[in-house]
C-alpha cells in the first residue's frame, strides 16, 4: 500500500531543485545530465512503503536543541528526589504531577505549559560519538546505511525544497554553535548544514571587501575562466560540490539583508543569557521569523558529560554551570517564538515551529558515583514544544529512582527510541517517515527511518493535541 | 526486571587520550547482576536488542570496514574531472582520444602490480599526467606547497627524459619536505596543546614538533623514530619524543588507564588497526565479529599484555603554570607489572573475578605483544630489558608495522589507501593465500603490492624518502586525473586514474601566499620567532593571529583528538576564499608591496604577460589558448572605473578561486 501523501517530483532533479543555479542547470541540461533525471520515473528514486501513513503536517520549521554529552534527566526533567539532591534545586510541584527543579531551571519551570516531556526514551548506544550521530541520523551509524545517512535536517531540506520561493535564499538547514555535525550524507551538499558560530555582527566574509560592483566583475571572470570546471559535473562530495557551495555563497552575498538575521543587539543577547547557546537560540528565532528559507535549525549546547562533580558550583561542566545557559536561552526562545507572528492569523511562530530538545542518552540515577558524578545510562528524556504539540503534557514514566521505564506512554510499546523522535519530527513537517529512497550509492534502499515502514517506529502522536 | 534496566553501578568511561575515542568517546556499562559475559555485551548494546553485537564503534572506520563508501565517494568526486580538466588545455598530446597501452612505462614494481591488475580487469588507465599536472601534484604531495613559478617554467621547458625523476629527488631533498611530513606526524601522533585533548601544553607540543622536524631533517629511519617515541624518556621540553607518552596520560583514573591509552596507540598510530583500542574495554568477541575478524579473536587480557609494556613508566609533572609545566618521563623497574586491581576509573573492572578466562587469584599481567599473523609468536621483554624499549623492538620488527606505514604513506600520495580505512586493518584478511571464511573478502586492493612496498621499506632502512620516491616515480602515481573514457566506479579500486583532493587548510593558505608572492608571518605560542608557512605550524590551534586561525579552521583542520581533518567544501569556505579580508583579498592588491600584481604593473607588463604570469604563479601551469584569449580580452574592453591594474587584480582573485587552485588534481 502506498502512502497517502503524494510525493511531488521536484522541478529539476530529485536533489537539486531550485538550489541548482540557472547557469549550472542550463549547462547540465546541455550536457544531457539533467535529462536523465527528468526521464527517471519517480519510483526509481523514492518509494513509500508498506504502511499507509498520514503525517501531521502541523509544523513548518524545526529547531533541534541538541545537548551532547547527555544531560542528567533525573536532576532535570524527570526529577528524582533523594538525599543526593542539593536543596537549592528546590523541587516544586508544578501541576500535572510534575516535580520540577525550580531552583535549577526556574524560567523553564515557568514555561511548562509550552512544552511536553517524554520520559520513556531509551538510547541504543552509550558511547558519545555513536549516540550523538545516532540521534542526528536516526539510525545506527555503524549499520548498513550509517555511513551514507544524511542528518534529519538534510532530509528535511531535501523534502521541503519544492516549497522554496524566490526569497528563500538561505540554506534550509542551519547549524548554530555546533562543531562537528553529520552532513548531507549521500545527498548533494546543497542540503548539508550551513554551520555558523553566531557573532553580534553576523556572518563573516559575507561582504566583498572591494565592493559589490567589483565583485560582480570578478564573479563574471570566474564564470568565464572557470566555467568548465564548475558545471557539467556529476555531483560529487568534494570537488564538484565546491561549485555548488560557491553558488550558494553568491546567493547569500547577493542578499546582504540576511545578515540582519544572523546579527543581534547586546540587549537581545542579554535576554537570552549572553551565552553562545543563548545567542544561537536568538539567531535561530530570527532566522525562522525572517522567512528566508531556513527550515531546520540545530542549536547545540554541550558540556553535559558530568562523570564527576555534577553538583559542583562554579564548574563549567556541572549542572550549576550549564543549566542556567539552557534555562535562559530556551525559555527566551519559547517566549519569543510565542510572541512572533506565525504564518496564519492567530498563530504564533511557535505554533509553526516544532522545538525538540534531546541529548544522546541519559545519566545514571540514584546516588552519585565515586567522583560525585553520574555516568552513562540509556534512559533518556526528550522535550517537545510548538509545531502542533500540545504543551504541558508528560508522556511516559519511570520508576521511583528513574532506573526503569514503567510506562512508555504509547500503547503497545515498552519504551521509545530516538527513531520515534525522528518519525515525530518528520510527521510534524508533513514528511512521510516511511519513505524508502532508491537513489543511494549502496543500492540497498535508504529508509528515512529504518524499519519505520514496518511499523517498528512511529510518531508520538499523543503529543499533538 | 532485567539487569539491563537496573541503575548502573559499575561504570566504564573510555576517556580522552586514546585515539579515536578521545575526550568525547566514553562508554558506560549498565549492569549489576549480570554475568561477566553479559556485562561485556552490555557495554555498547546496553539499551537492548536493537543494537547488535557488532555495534562496538568508538571508531569511525568501523562504519565502513572495507572502505566501500570511501572509495565510492572518491570515485564520485573524481568523475567530475572527466568533463573538463585543466590538463586538457595544457598539453594536448596523448590527452584526448583512446589511451594507448604502448605509452605506458612500467617504472617499478608499483607499476607491475597496478597495471597488472588493470590488465587483468581489462581496464584502461587514464593517460599519463601532463608535466604541469605532475609537477603541481608531486610538489603538493611531497612538500605541501605549490611549485615556484620559476620551477614551473623551467620544468615545462626541460626536454630531458628523466626530469620527473630528478624533480622528485629534489622535492624529497627540500626543506619543505621536512615541514610537510612533520605536520603529517603531528596529525598521526595527535600533537596538540588543546587542554581538552590531554596534558601536552604548548611547551611539550613544540618539543614534539621539533623532534619530528629534526628526525626528518636527519633522515632518521622510521623504525628508529617509532622506537624513540615508544620509549621516549627525560624532560619532555628537551626530549621531544618523550611527549608521545605524555600525550597519552589519562586524567581522572588509575594509572592503568594511561597504560591502556599507550597500548591502544600501538595499534592506531603504528599498526594501522583501531581494533586494538576496542579491546581495551572488552573482548573482541561479541563486538568485532562483523567488523574485524582478527580483532574479534583478541581478548581484553591479550590487550593488557600490550598495556603492560608501559606499566613501569613514571611521568611526574612539575611547574606551576602552563608556560612552565614540564614532565620527566622515566622507567622504574621497581614498579609492579600491570595490576588487575581497578574497579573505578575510565574502564570496566580489571580483576580476575571479572573474566572467567583469567586464573583466579591472578593479580598482574606481564608484558606480552599481541600475536598477529605477521608476528605469530608475539614477544616479551628480554631479561633486564626496559619494557618500553622491548615494545619498540618487537613492534618495529612486526611486519605489520611496515605494512601499516606504507599504506598510510600511499594514501597520502594516492588519496586512497591500499587498505581502506587506513586505520582499519583486519590482520586476518591480508593474505590471499589464506583467505578468510565466508563472505569476508581480502582487504587490500593490491595485497601483493602492499607486501612488496612493506618489504622494500623495511629493506631500505625504513627510509621515508626512499619509499615515497618509489611511489612518486611510478607511472601509476603519474596517471592523469583526467579520464577520457567512461569512468566506472569499480576502477577506483584499481587506481586507474589519480584522485583529486581539496588542498588541506595549511596547503591552501600557503598556496595563496606563494601564488600572490605576499608571504605571511605566523606567530606560534612559545616559539622564539614566527614561521612563514602554515605548513610549519606545530598545532591546529596556531598561529596566534585569530584572523588567520579562523581562515585555516574554516578549511577544517580537525582537532587532533575527536574530530579528524576534513576535505569537504562548504559555503563558509567559498565565502572565505572570495571575501576574506585578512588572508585573501589584501594579497590580490597591486598596492601590496611585492605582490605579483604589484610587480607586473610596476613592470608595465602586457596583458598577455600578466595572464601568463598569474596563471603560472597561481595555477602552476600555462593558460590554455582559450584561457589566454579570454584573459587578454579582459584588458581590452575596460568599463568605467576599470584600469589595467584593477583587471589584473580581478584576474588574480579569479585564479585564487578556481577549482584547479583549490584542489590538488
Amino acid at each position: 500500500m502506498k502512502s497517502t501523501l503524494p510525493q511531488v517530483l521536484p522541478v529539476s532533479s530529485p536533489y537539486d531543485g531550485p538550489g541548482l543555479s540557472r547557469r549550472g542547470f542550463l549547462e547540465l541540461g546541455a550536457g544531457g545530465l539533467v535529462a536523465s533525471w527528468f526521464l527517471r520515473p519517480r519510483a526509481a528514486w523514492a518509494e513509500s512503503a508498506s504502511l499507509a501513513v498520514t503525517p501531521k503536517g502541523s509544523a513548518k520549521n524545526v529547531i533541534f536543541v541538541f545537548l551532547p554529552g547527555a544531560p542528567s534527566q533525573v536532576d532535570m526533567w524527570d526529577l528524582k528526589e533523594g538525599a543526593w539532591l542539593p536543596s537549592d534545586f528546590a523541587p516544586t510541584s508544578m501541576g500535572a504531577g510534575v516535580r520540577w527543579p525550580a531552583g535549577l531551571l526556574p524560567k523553564l519551570g515557568g514555561a511548562l505549559a509550552d512544552f511536553s516531556i517524554v520520559r520513556s526514551v531509551r538510547s541504543s548506544a552509550l558511547v558519545h560519538g555513536l549516540g550523538q550521530t545516532w540521534v542526528q541520523i536516526a539510525r545506527n551509524p555503524t549499520g548498513a546505511t550509517g555511513a551514507i545517512a544524511p542528518h534529519l535536517g538534510a532530509i528535511t531540506a531535501l523534502e521541503l525544497a519544492p516549497k522554496k520561493v524566490a526569497t528563500d535564499v538561505l540554506p534550509a538547514f542551519v547549524a548554530l554553535n555546533t562543531g562537528g555535525i553529520s552532513g548531507s550524507g549521500y545527498l548533494p551538499s546543497t542540503h548539508s548544514p550551513f554551520s555558523v558560530q553566531p557573532t553580534a555582527s553576523g556572518l563573516p566574509s559575507l561582504t566583498h571587501p572591494d565592493g559589490s560592483a567589483r565583485f560582480a566583475l570578478r564573479w563574471n571572470d570566474l564564470e568565464s575562466l572557470d566555467g568548465k570546471l564548475r558545471s557539467g559535473q556529476p555531483i560529487g562530495k568534494d570537488a564538484s560540490d565546491a561549485a555548488g557551495f560557491y553558488d550558494q555563497a553568491k546567493v547569500l552575498m547577493d542578499s546582504p539583508d540576511v545578515n540582519a538575521l544572523f546579527s543581534y543587539s547586546t540587549a537581545d543577547s542579554a535576554r537570552y543569557g549572553t551565552t553562545a547557546f543563548g545567542n544561537s537560540c536568538l539567531v535561530a528565532k530570527q532566522l525562522l521569523a525572517g522567512k528566508r528559507g531556513v527550515r531546520f535549525v540545530q542549536v547545540t549546547l554541550g558540556n553535559w558529560d558530568m562523570h564527576s562533580g555534577i553538583y559542583t558550583k562554579g564548574a563549567n561542566s556541572s549542572l550549576y554551570g550549564v543549566c542556567p545557559q539552557l534555562d535562559n536561552g530556551l525559555a527566551a526562545l519559547f517566549a519569543d517564538l510565542k510572541a512572533a507572528a506565525g504564518s496564519t492569523p492567530g498563530k504564533s511562530l511557535l505554533d509553526d515551529t516544532l522545538v525538540v530538545v534531546a541529548g544522546e542518552f541519559g545519566r545514571t540515577v540514584g546516588t552519585l558515583n565515586g567522583q560525585a558524578g553520574r555516568d552513562h545510562f540509556a534512559n533518556n528524556t526528550v522535550l517537545f514544544a510548538g509545531g502542533g504539540v500540545k504543551g504541558g503534557q508528560v508522556v511516559g514514566a519511570t520508576d521511583a529512582t528513574g532506573a526503569t521505564i514503567i510506562d512508555s506512554g504509547v500503547s503497545g510499546r515498552t519504551e521509545l527510541r530516538v527513531e520515534d523522535v525522528a518519525c515525530t519530527i518528520y510527521s510534524a513537517l508533513g514528511i512521510d517517515w516511511t519513505i524508502v529512497r532508491h537513489d543511494d550509492p549502496l543500492g540497498r534502499g535508504f529508509e528515512y527511518v529504518p524499519n519505520a515502514k514496518d511499523g517498528v517506529y512511529a510518531p508520538i502522536d499523543r503529543l499533538f493535541g | 526486571m532485567s539487569s539491563r534496566q537496573r541503575p548502573a553501578v559499575a561504570i566504564l568511561v573510555l576517556l580522552a587520550a586514546v585515539r579515536p575515542g578521545s575526550s568525547l568517546a566514553r562508554a558506560a556499562e549498565v549492569g549489576g547482576e549480570a554475568s561477566n559475559a553479559q556485562r561485556e555485551n552490555d557495554l555498547v548494546s546496553a539499551a537492548g536488542s536493537l543494537a547488535s553485537s557488532s555495534d562496538c564503534a568508538f571508531v569511525a572506520s568501523h562504519a565502513d570496514p572495507d572502505g566501500r563508501e570511501r572509495r565510492a565517494s572518491v570515485s564520485r568526486v573524481t568523475r567530475a574531472f572527466a568533463v573538463s580538466h585543466p590538463a586538457a588545455g595544457v598539453s594536448s598530446a596523448g590527452l584526448t582520444g583512446v589511451v594507448s597501452h604502448a605509452r605506458r612505462v612500467l617504472t617499478n614494481y608499483v607499476d607491475e602490480e597496478i597495471f597488472g591488475a588493470m590488465d587483468a580487469a581489462k581496464v584502461t588507465p587514464a593517460p599519463p599526467s601532463s608535466d604541469a599536472e605532475f609537477l603541481r601534484r608531486a610538489t603538493l604531495d611531497l612538500t605541501g606547497r605549490i611549485p615556484d613559478a620559476a620551477a614551473v617554467t623551467a620544468f615545462l621547458a626541460d626536454p630531458s627524459a628523466d626530469k620527473r625523476s630528478r624533480m622528485i629527488d629534489a622535492l624529497l631533498a627540500s626543506d619543505a619536505f621536512v615541514d610537510r611530513w612533520a605536520q603529517f606526524f603531528d596529525d598521526v601522533f595527535r600533537n596538540t596543546s588543546n587542554a581538552d585533548s590531554g596534558q601536552l601544553y604548548f611547551t611539550g607540543r613544540n618539543a614534539l614538533h621539533a623532534y619530528f622536524v629534526d628526525a626528518l631533517r636527519a633522515k632518521k629511519p622510521y623504525d628508529l623514530v617509532a622506537r624513540e617515541l615508544i620509549a621516549g624518556a627525560g624532560l619532555n621540553t628537551v626530549n621531544g619524543q618523550a611527549n608521545f607518552a605524555v600525550r597519552n596520560i589519562q586524567q581522572n583514573g588509575p594509572s592503568q588507564d594511561t597504560y591502556d591509552n599507550l597500548g591502544a596507540n600501538m595499534g592506531s598510530a603504528f599498526l594501522g588497526t583501531n581494533a586494538v583500542f576496542c579491546t581495551s574495554c572488552h573482548n573482541g568477541a561479541g563486538h568485532l565479529d562483523s567488523i574485524n575478524l582478527w580483532g574479534s579473536t583478541v581478548r581484553r587480557q591479550d590487550f593488557w599484555g600490550m598495556s603492560a609494556f608501559f606499566a613501569k613508566v613514571r611521568m611526574p609533572r612539575s611547574g606551576t603554570q602552563i608556560s612552565d609545566y614540564t614532565y620527566t618521563v622515566s622507567d622504574d623497574a621497581t614498579l609492579p607489572d600491570y595490576r588487575l586491581n581497578t574497579t573505578t576509573g575510565n574502564k570496566t573492572d580489571r580483576t580476575s573475578a571479572y573474566y572467567t578466562t583469567i586464573p583466579a587469584g591472578m593479580t598482574q599481567i606481564a608484558p606480552s605483544y599481541l600475536k598477529t599473523p605477521t608476528n605469530p609468536s608475539g614477544g616479551q621483554p628480554q631479561p633486564g630489558e626496559v619494557y618500553r624499549a622491548a615494545m619498540g623492538r618487537i613492534l618495529t620488527a612486526d611486519p605489520q608495522f611496515a605494512r601499516a606505514t606504507v599504506n598510510t604513506l600511499w594514501k597520502e600520495m594516492f588519496t586512497l589507501g591500499i587498505v581502506e580505512p587506513a586505520d582499519g586493518f583486519d590482520l586476518f584478511r591480508q593474505d590471499p593465500a589464506t583467505p578468510p571464511p565466508g563472505a569476508w573478502t581480502i582487504q587490500p586492493t593490491h595485497p601483493n603490492l602492499l607486501t612488496r612496498l612493506a618489504n622494500d621499506f623495511a629493506g631500505h632502512g625504513f627510509d621515508l624518502r626512499y619509499i615515497l620516491g618509489v611511489m612518486a616515480k611510478s607511472s601509476a602515481y603519474q596517471l592523469s586525473s583526467f579520464y577520457p573514457g567512461t569512468w566506472n566506479d569499480a576502477s577506483t579500486m584499481l587506481f586507474a586514474r589519480h584522485f583529486p583532493r581539496r588542498l588541506r587548510a595549511e596547503e591552501l593558505f600557503d598556496a595563496i601566499t606563494k601564488a600572490t608572492n605576499v608571504p605571511a608571518s605566523l606567530a606560534v605560542a612559545g616559539a622564539a620567532s614566527p614561521v612563514a608557512w602554515a605548513g610549519q605550524l606545530p598545532d591546529i590551534n596556531e598561529p596566534t593571529s585569530a584572523s588567520i586561525r579562523n581562515f585555516l579552521n574554516t578549511f577544517m583542520r580537525g582537532d587532533r583528538d575527536t574530530e579528524p581533518r576534513s576535505s569537504q567544501f562548504s559555503i563558509s569556505q567559498a565565502l572565505s576564499l572570495m571575501n576574506d579580508s585578512a588572508v585573501v583579498i589584501p594579497r590580490t592588491k597591486s598596492s601590496a608591496t611585492g605582490s605579483a600584481v604589484n610587480k607586473l604593473i610596476a613592470a608595465t607588463a602586457t596583458p598577455t604577460a600578466i595572464v601568463q604570469t598569474l596563471y603560472v604563479n597561481t595555477l602552476s601551469r600555462n593558460p590554455s589558448v582559450d584561457e589566454l584569449a579570454k584573459g587578454v580580452a579582459l584588458f581590452s574592453s575596460l568599463q568605467a572605473g576599470q584600469t589595467k591594474t584593477t583587471v589584473a587584480e580581478d584576474l588574480q582573485f579569479t585564479l585564487l578561486n578556481k577549482i584547479d587552485f583549490i584542489f590538488n588534481y
